[in-house]
């Protein structure tokens, strides 16, 4: 049977759900008899091919943010979104309890380290969106995974319940929001 | 009260007229969610977790529904199921729910339904509203941004503690919880009684304390007793790597019971005091540290000198009444065979008279007339104040005050006689007298109850004793410290030694931040003053020798509090590696 392809991504995260995939350890080797993992903040390739499964971590907080977001959404079969960010927000939002604007003039000129700062604006940038939303408010998501970050064994389950044909659902120990 | 029958997801479920579908729930194990239902508080369904069907299929909230004869009940179908998560993921989208940086996250009801409900996603995008939190308390953090409105903590206000402080400002979805309308904490009415924040089921009232310093499953929790007065309020000891996190109030699973104040809650761990950590003695002048065997044959020989030039009516062992009746007993039986054994006191021990049954802290809600009697009445035992402000506002019970206490008390006072010392025995004693104001409202009472504060706690009323075969009138006197009640029962009086005559002292202080004052204003003269203390007092400092005590949540004991019920206090941390307890002291000053 041929390998189920998954692609992997980050948004406004802080890789943790990605290192909680790779405390998978061994069980990485059983997992990837069955599955390839193609694009991947893992494997370093940037775009997704097709794939069946396409895994999101982080909160959506900038334009760069949705065109990696939207790109997976059109790439993959079966979106899923890891992590407390992706699912939620998350640490991301803490910024729209203060605004954007508030956010970036904190961040680039008042710190007390700060001489004579500047909010970056080159064109080549991205641009920090008004507020950082969860992914379901940009794309449609079809399988969610909290936790900040899941724990591998959590990941390795909802890896499972792909492969078996079934979206994860999950309750018990696989659902925690810290 | 007659028994009702209803049918409760298909089966026969039974209760009390009066009862709301949830009380027939839970009395019939029925686990339905819950987060704005409190004990001991009246119900508001306004969290809208306890949902149930009827069988014309209408949804109610089971908390404010009267159960019905006859009425079938179901409370988990997919429909309520819907319905309950789509109400959770908008208590979610409302404020700021994310609880990898909440100092709740673990202990926070709201994340435990989530987690019940299976709650992977919210599909409502959250709203972000820029909220305020109020820092300002010492004790405490309100963050409205964690707040779900339940008004849980606004009841335990106003219905537990009596106090009203807090509030809710606006309508609908711009409603806020205010402090005294618009107050920060600091500057408000707020007793800092912390029982908001115990109540509160979010991360909104938190502790400052004990935030982020592990979530209950990663604690000890051990049951003791709150040092602080003599009502010796039962408390929960939350405790981690060596160190008490927090003092809870110990809450019956029945009726919701269960009170601290802010000396129970907050000052009882002596955050603000320094501590004794080795023996120290006195050298050129000044305390050094010394071993502690250096510091028991200083003491002995101190103690020795005395008896040796002056006799033994010249050596006094004094203690707390706030100590448990173990150390209370063994300082007895020091004196029995080094000293004098009529020279040991124990400070604050309450004089015997002949009891009328002891009434119970239940008994001031019970009441129908309250005796209350003291000098600034129930400052020292507040939360004797919260129950007699609760029983004059939600029974309209009346209250005679004899002396004085605070500005609410006074004001709500039928009748009050304001005076002291000596006449408050004249007042209590002609109080049933013709021409007495208070006199008609005690010939109507049935179940008059007498709250004797200090001094008024020592007299001794014949009147009272006389009528007692009836069960009422009752008495609650409440002594000076913790363990008045034991100190007596232990054989230490409050008084009767010659404090001038006094050549050494033996001082077993304890934790007690009151002793070092009241035993200093006694001492007169030269003398040798051996101290064993947890803390550093004005008294410590005057010491010939100081030896160090554990403090009250590291050590097991008992005490009797003043319904004379035996309570226990019990170790939830090792005390300090230089601290010995009184006994050991005493065994070795006695060796």
């Amino acid at each position: 049977m041929a390998k189920v392809k998954i692609a992997t991504d980050w948004l406004a995260g802080c890789a943790g759900c990605h290192m909680s995939l790779l405390d998978l350890d061994e069980e990485l080797v059983t997992i990837l008899g069955e599955v390839e993992l193609t694009s991947s903040p893992i494997t370093d390739l940037k775009h997704p091919p097709e794939v069946t499964v396409g895994i999101v971590e982080g909160a959506v907080a900038n334009t760069a943010n949705i065109n990696t977001l939207k790109e997976m959404r059109e790439k993959c079969q079966i979106l899923l979104a890891l992590g407390d960010c992706a699912c939620f927000g998350g640490i991301p939002t803490m910024r729209n309890l203060v605004g954007t604007e508030e956010a970036l003039k904190r961040a680039y000129i008042e710190t007390p380290s700060t001489v004579d700062g500047e909010v970056p604006s080159d064109p080549e940038l991205c641009q920090l969106l008004d507020r950082t939303r969860a992914c379901n408010e940009v794309v449609k998501v079809d399988a969610y995974l909290p936790g900040c970050p899941p724990s591998a064994q959590a990941i390795g389950w909802a890896i499972k319940e792909l492969l078996e044909g079934r979206l994860p659902e999950p309750v018990g120990e696989n659902l925690r929001y810290d | 009260m007659s028994e009702i029958t209803l049918t409760i997801n298909g089966k026969e479920a039974t209760g009390q007229q009066g009862d709301t579908i949830l009380a027939v729930c839970e009395r019939a194990g029925i686990d339905l969610p819950t987060l704005c239902h409190l004990k001991g508080v009246h119900d508001i369904g306004t969290c809208r977790m306890c949902i149930v069907e009827l069988a014309d299929s209408r949804v109610v909230t089971a908390c404010t529904t009267p159960a019905e004869p006859g009425m079938a009940v179901t409370t988990e179908s997919d429909r309520l199921t819907a319905i309950r998560r789509s109400t959770l993921e908008l208590l979610f989208a409302e404020r700021n729910h994310y609880c990898m940086f909440c100092a709740a996250s673990g202990d926070c009801e709201l994340q435990d339904l989530a987690y019940r409900l299976g709650m992977d996603h919210v599909r409502y995008p959250s709203l972000f509203p820029r909220m305020e939190a109020d820092t300002s308390h010492e004790h405490k953090v309100f963050d409205q941004n964690r707040c779900i409105l339940c008004r849980r903590c606004l009841r335990a206000c106003s219905e537990l503690v009596a106090n009203h402080t807090l509030g809710i400002r606006e309508r609908g979805i711009g409603s806020i919880l205010t402090v005294d309308g618009s107050e920060a904490f600091a500057d408000s009415t707020c007793v800092s009684c912390g029982t908001c924040v115990q109540v509160c089921p979010t991360g909104a009232l938190f502790d400052k304390r004990s935030a982020y310093r592990g979530r209950k499953e990663d604690c000890t929790l051990v049951s003791s007793t709150c040092p602080e007065c003599s009502l010796g309020c039962q408390v929960e000891l939350v405790a981690r790597s060596g160190q008490v996190l927090r003092v809870d109030a110990t809450v019956s699973p029945e009726d919701g019971t269960g009170l601290l104040c802010k000396k129970g809650r907050y000052e009882s761990l002596g955050d603000a005091r320094e501590r004794v950590r080795t023996p120290l003695a006195r050298e050129n002048g000044a305390l050094q540290p010394v071993s502690w065997d250096e510091a028991i044959a200083l003491a002995r020989e101190g103690l020795a000198k005395a008896l040796e030039t002056h006799g033994a009516s010249s050596v006094l062992g004094v203690a707390s009444a706030r100590l448990n009746t173990e150390a209370l007993a063994a300082l007895r039986s020091y004196a029995e065979t080094a000293l004098a054994p009529t020279n040991a006191v124990a400070l604050g021990a309450q004089g015997i008279f002949d009891r009328t049954p002891d009434a119970t802290m239940p008994d001031i809600l019970a009441a129908d007339l309250i005796i209350l009697a003291g000098e600034n009445a129930t400052a020292d035992h507040e939360v004797a104040g919260f129950l007699v402000n609760r029983a004059v506002e939600q029974n309209d019970t009346p209250l005679v005050l004899i002396g004085t206490a605070t500005k609410r008390l006074v004001r709500r006072a039928r009748v009050h006689l304001p005076v002291e010392g000596a006449a408050l025995a004249e007042a209590l004693r002609t109080l049933g007298q013709a021409g007495n104001p208070a006199a008609p409202l005690l010939t109507a009472a049935q179940r008059p109850l007498f709250l004797l504060c200090p001094p008024a706690s020592e007299i001794v009323l014949k009147e009272v004793a006389a009528g007692a075969e009836a069960g009422w009138p009752r008495v609650l006197r409440l002594g000076e410290k913790a363990n008045s009640r034991g100190a007596a029962a232990a054989g230490l009086p409050a008084n009767g030694v010659d404090w001038r005559a006094a050549k050494a002292i033996l001082c077993l202080a304890g934790d007690d931040p009151g002793l070092s004052l009241e035993a200093l204003g006694r001492m007169d003269g030269q003398l040798f003053l051996v101290v064993h203390s947890a803390y550093r007092t004005p008294l410590t400092e005057r010491a010939d020798v100081v030896l160090p005590a554990p403090a009250w949540f590291e050590k097991n004991g008992t005490m009797i509090n003043a319904q004379g019920q035996e309570v226990h206090l019990r170790a939830a941390i090792e005390p300090p590696p230089g601290a010995r307890d009184e006994s050991e002291v005493l065994m070795a000053l006695s060796s």
